[in-house]
């Protein structure tokens, strides 16, 4: 299926790892970052969101995706979420305070569209008699 | 009056159509203009019925119940249907190409000419010659002439390379041709000018191609000409001549699946007087025509 062949070609960075980065300062992570689509083939993948470093007992992710919008936490010891994601699009990803709206942190899942191989005009009709 | 000049001035204007009413979504073969995938052989075929008229005394029509069209294009070197050429520039306005491809004339003599090829032979059809290559020859004569006959010489298939130059305009696009024998048959050249267009007018698709065609007077004066050792006594020989043949093909289409589509394809070749004047020739023009369903593999 070419959906799978969408699939098969996303996993090209790794996601970094939180515990290099400081401790203090929220960060929003997606993983995998990048997605290589086919031509006329979205990407239709599982995102993984995490979060850290946030102090915030609630927190709201948004994006600028159709399929997912916004979303809240429950309680502060959820610092994940996973999404089922059919785009041809970047998507924003926005962590933001719920009290204030607040943007706490983000991050971008990026979407390349893989080249159309390069086409050559035709120069003779197909279907011309003798 | 007045409504005839109506009907020319929207004929034209028709004609002359910017070509952004003229794009075409079809799915099928890739027309002419249309882009090909680089490396990639497109096969298809049409089934039907059509003619292809000849114009040489005994010599009879030609029938065309399959057309193949078979193209594959590299990044320069390409081959379409029969033609082989190699790309020097492909621009968004013009593009030059070498070209080689195989002589049409020798087909009016020979069913098996590649000019021929499929045409006819995979559902039966009659050979094309009554007689093959040396052929006794006779036209019908004038009440008080005695019938003339020839003991023609074979009039050999060869292949003419040369060069081509097209220009991509948005009124449709332009063609020069120029070709000369590289097989030492008959030394002779061709040259053509040709323009084309098409519209879409819902799912239908028309080409049109006017084209003048000019044959050299060796080309001419080998296919068309008579020696005198191929004349019998009295039988008037004849020197062929450099001469301009405009040529007109008006092709319908019509998609029914993205494979499949309906073609109605019809063509008309007026002969230049140094070919019309040949004594061989019955008719000073040629007409084609093919009707039948078409299938991309």
């Amino acid at each position: 299926m070419r959906v799978h062949l969408a699939l098969a070609s996303v996993l090209l960075s790794p996601m970094l790892h939180a515990d290099s980065l400081p401790a203090d300062k929220p960060t929003l992570e997606v993983w995998p970052q990048i997605c290589v689509a086919v031509p006329e083939t979205p990407c239709k993948l599982d995102l993984q969101l995490k979060w850290r470093g946030t102090s915030h007992n609630r927190i709201c992710i948004l994006s600028d995706n159709a399929q997912f919008t916004r979303w809240c936490n429950d309680s502060n010891a959820v610092h994940s979420l996973t999404l089922n994601i059919t785009t041809d699009k970047d998507i924003q990803f926005e962590m933001v305070d719920p009290e204030t709206n607040r943007i706490i942190a983000d991050a971008k899942f990026r979407v390349t569209q893989l080249s159309e191989p390069q086409k050559r005009r035709r120069y003779r009709n197909p279907w011309s008699l003798f | 009056m007045t409504l005839s000049w109506r009907a020319i001035l929207l004929i034209l204007s028709i004609l002359l159509m910017p070509k952004s009413f003229a794009s075409s979504d079809s799915e099928g073969v890739s027309s002419l203009g249309e882009p090909m995938s680089p490396s990639q052989w497109q096969f298809a075929v049409a089934v039907g019925w059509g003619e292809k008229s000849n114009p040489l005394f005994d010599y009879d029509d030609i029938p065309v119940y399959v057309l193949p069209s078979v193209a594959w294009y590299g990044e320069r070197a390409f081959f379409d249907n029969g033609a082989i050429g190699y790309t020097l520039w492909d621009g968004y306005d013009y593009s030059i190409n070498l070209i080689g491809g195989f002589g049409d004339d020798a087909g009016w003599f020979n069913r098996w000419d590649p000019s021929n090829l499929f045409i006819g032979g995979l559902s039966g059809g009659s050979p094309a010659p009554a007689t093959d290559m040396s052929t006794k020859f006779s036209r019908t004569p004038a009440s008080s002439e005695t019938e003339p006959s020839y003991n023609l010489k074979d009039r050999k298939l060869t292949y003419m390379g040369g060069g081509e130059v097209n220009w991509y305009t948005s009124m449709g696009n332009w063609r020069a041709l120029i070709m000369q024998d590289i097989l030492n048959v008959h030394n002779g050249q061709i040259a053509m000018l040709s323009w084309y267009n098409y519209w879409q007018i819902m799912k239908l698709r028309v080409d049109l191609t006017l084209s003048l065609n000019w044959k050299s007077s060796q080309l001419v004066d080998y296919y068309y000409g008579i020696s005198a050792d191929e004349a019998s006594w009295g039988s008037p020989t004849y020197d062929g001549r450099g001469t301009f043949s405009p040529t007109i093909e008006l092709d319908f289409s019509y998609p029914i699946t993205k494979k499949l589509e309906l073609l109605l394809l019809g063509r008309y070749t007026r002969f230049g007087a140094g070919i019309a004047d040949s004594p061989l020739l019955k008719e000073d023009n040629s007409f084609g025509v093919f009707f039948g369903a078409a299938y991309r593999f």
